[in-house]
């Protein structure tokens, strides 16, 4: 993953928390606003819904009066709160007081409703300023028409509002957290769910490796939005895969039409007794074109195979296989391990031909009988040292560039360590040479390739050759 | 000893089967596919040497359809390819060995004989290196004609280093031949039976040596 890249999740679950909170404020105020707006009307209507109440209860006393009947605890309910309760006879509008908490300066203050049949209507109390909400229903009392009117100011409306909003939120925060809660989580899951193609795909891409372009990444399941990225992908891996084919073609042809004229003159030239000289000749020929075409095969970056390889295991491989010749060349080839196996991160193949390529040239660069040492060191080194004479500084330089032969008598094209070299450029390694250290006489040529991150308890299990040591 | 060879140039295939005729061997060469598959079908044959690129299809192709149909013989492939890569892919098939072209006809013999002296070959009950002779079977080893009595572990050992000769053998492919899986062992073991070796070599006044190659192994030397 780059560095510094944000997750989608967590932008995506900010993103959300911030717009659901601006949501809930945002509503919330339309809500209170609407009600507040629509609170005079509502309250309007059910004072008119218990206008009728009153009028079931009103009878005439016998003074010609109007009275609540019972005036107990139904009056009580009516107030002595915020309501004001009125009851006119209309013939004389002379306000008659019944029950509650009356406002008998009322009257003058009802203003006539707007004339659009409303049953409630607003209000100012004169004598206190306050605004009143007020419904007003005519009843026949004894066939007597009576006027009934009932008013609560809408300051105490508000303040009973207010109570309620806040009790609601003091009831239903907890389920608004649990919804946020929900909303956020099914994110981060659909997030999940929905990359999870998406990780299979980069799994897929990182097992792809220059051997392996004839696959494409899998399309299935991958999200709508991510296809276009899969399918430039795939399109890439096919020319990929074209141009990787064509240089092996190529090389392949090369190698079969420059090489089988060599085997057959080497074999020919190996029976005519007298000519093992020329069948050598022959050989080293076929040998240099097989380093040029290895050599433009790791250029092409044709298949790298990168992985987890134990260096001294390998160290052991390509050593056994290059013993015999120094054993036969009257010489010697020791391994040195180092106190742990060394993981490192490489090819295989490639690794391998490096050391075999700096064991040939001490094979033919050093003097008849040398003794070689191939060192695996802690930092991921492959080192040889050789006994021979020690090389110019300065010639050390240019040993590892193409086609350079330090000793113009002996036999190579001068391949070997600039294939070294670009094997170790192609895995992220290095190379060098420095003279033999602690007053010996000789040369140490080394590769050294990026350590390998050791998995946990993996490490001495992988190798712990308990021989040849 | 009959050896089959698939190789396509005309001219390399009698050179090598010459220089293989010259060390004994009865050698049938097929140019293709076909006849190669063909012949390998109806006779038995002790060894297989197996070209990759042929003009009407690959050997590593002729070599997986023998081997699934259980073919066993020693197969060594040729090939001008780069060798590498190839190799793997030819020992993931069932080759035996390989070599690279254009190759030193007397490392073909070598590397055919040592898959022959392999157990259950055909020259595998017989092995011999240098002035050193041994009967596997009749369990004897000579030196020129004086037989020199070794223990059990001598005689393994001493038998995978002859199978194993021009090569390396690695101290634990030694102590797997002197233990089976369930029994410990210890490099002191391994190191007595090479150093008696050593001493009734010396004793025969044999010309036989066994290097010891410092974290790599033994190998057997002449002088």
């Amino acid at each position: 993953m780059t560095r510094g890249a944000r997750s989608l999740s967590r932008a995506l679950v900010v993103r959300c928390f911030v717009v659901y909170l601006l949501s809930f404020a945002v509503i919330s105020a339309l809500v209170l606003l609407e009600f507040r707006l629509g609170a005079e009307a509502i309250e309007g209507r059910s004072l008119f819904a218990r206008t009728a109440e009153v009028a079931d209860r009103l009878e005439r006393t016998p003074d010609g009066g109007v009275a609540l009947r019972p005036p107990g605890p139904w009056a009580a309910d009516l107030g002595p709160g915020p309501f004001g309760l009125v009851v006119r006879a209309l013939p004389d509008r002379r306000p008659l007081l019944v029950a509650g908490t009356l406002r008998p300066d009322v009257d003058a203050a009802i203003a006539d409703d707007d004339g659009d049949g409303d049953v409630f209507l607003t209000a100012i109390d004169r004598s206190s300023g306050a605004r009143l909400v007020a419904a007003r229903r005519t009843a026949l009392l004894g066939g007597v028409p009576v006027e009934i009117e009932l008013s609560r100011s809408v300051e105490d409306l508000l303040t009973l509002f207010a109570t309620v909003v806040r009790l609601w939120f003091e009831k239903s925060w907890p389920y608004f957290v649990a919804m946020l809660a929900l909303m956020l989580a099914a994110i981060h899951l659909t997030v999940r769910t929905t990359l999870a193609p998406v990780n299979r795909i980069a799994d897929a891409a990182s097992a792809m490796g220059a051997d392996t372009l004839g696959r494409r990444l899998p399309g299935e399941g991958v999200p709508r939005e991510v296809q276009p990225l899969v399918g430039a992908i795939n399109d890439l891996l096919g020319r990929l895969d074209a141009a990787f084919a064509a240089q092996r073609r190529f090389n392949a042809n090369a190698a079969h039409e420059l090489k089988t004229p060599l085997a057959v003159l080497a074999a020919s030239l190996a029976r005519a007794p007298g000519d093992a000289d020329l069948a050598a000749i022959a050989r080293q020929s076929g040998h240099a074109v097989t380093q040029l075409l290895r050599l433009a095969d790791i250029e092409a970056g044709v298949a790298i195979d990168r992985r987890r390889i134990v260096l001294d295991d390998l160290a052991a491989e390509v050593a056994r296989d290059m013993a015999p010749a120094f054993v036969v060349a009257g010489g010697d080839l020791a391994l040195c391990r180092a106190p742990r196996p060394v993981p490192v991160t490489g090819d295989a193949v490639l690794v391998g031909i490096a050391l075999r390529n700096l064991l040939d040239n001490v094979l033919v660069h050093a003097p008849k009988g040398s003794r070689a040492c191939v060192r695996v060191e802690e930092d991921g080194t492959l080192a040889v040292e050789d006994d021979g004479e020690p090389l110019d500084v300065d010639a050390a330089r240019t040993l590892f560039d193409p086609f350079v032969r330090l000793d113009r008598g002996r036999p190579g094209a001068g391949l070997g360590l600039s294939i070294v070299r670009q094997i170790a450029v192609a895995l992220d390694g290095e190379t060098g040479w420095r003279p033999a250290a602690d007053g010996r006489r000789g040369n140490v040529f080394r590769i050294r390739l990026p350590l390998a991150a050791d998995p946990a308890g993996d490490g001495p299990a992988v190798s712990d050759d308990p021989g040849a040591r | 000893m009959r050896i089959l060879m698939v190789e396509d140039n005309a001219g390399l295939a009698a050179s090598v089967s010459a220089r293989l005729t010259e060390d004994g061997f009865v050698v049938d060469v097929m140019g293709d596919v076909a006849d190669a598959e063909h012949a390998w079908t109806v006779y038995r044959y002790d060894a297989v040497v197996l070209d990759i690129m042929l003009p009407d299809g690959s050997g590593l192709d002729l070599l997986r359809r023998m081997r699934r149909q259980g073919r066993p013989e020693p197969a060594i492939m040729l090939t001008a390819l780069d060798g590498v890569r190839d190799r793997v892919a030819g020992l993931d098939v069932g080759a035996d060995d390989y070599l690279g072209k254009p190759f030193d006809p007397d490392e073909l013999v070598a590397r055919l004989k040592a898959l022959l002296r392999r157990p259950g070959a055909v020259l595998g009950d017989r092995l011999s290196f240098a002035d050193v002779a041994m009967d596997v079977e009749g369990r004897r080893v000579a030196v020129g004609d004086v037989a020199v009595p070794l223990t059990r572990g001598e005689f393994l050992v001493l038998q995978r280093l002859l199978r194993n000769q021009g090569r390396v053998t690695a101290k634990e492919a030694l102590a797997d031949s002197l233990y089976t899986l369930e029994e410990d062992w210890s490099d002191n073991a391994v190191q007595l039976a090479v150093s008696r070796l050593r001493r009734k070599l010396a004793a025969a006044n044999s010309t036989v040596t066994i290097r010891t190659l410092r974290g790599l192994g033994y190998m057997l030397a002449a002088s």
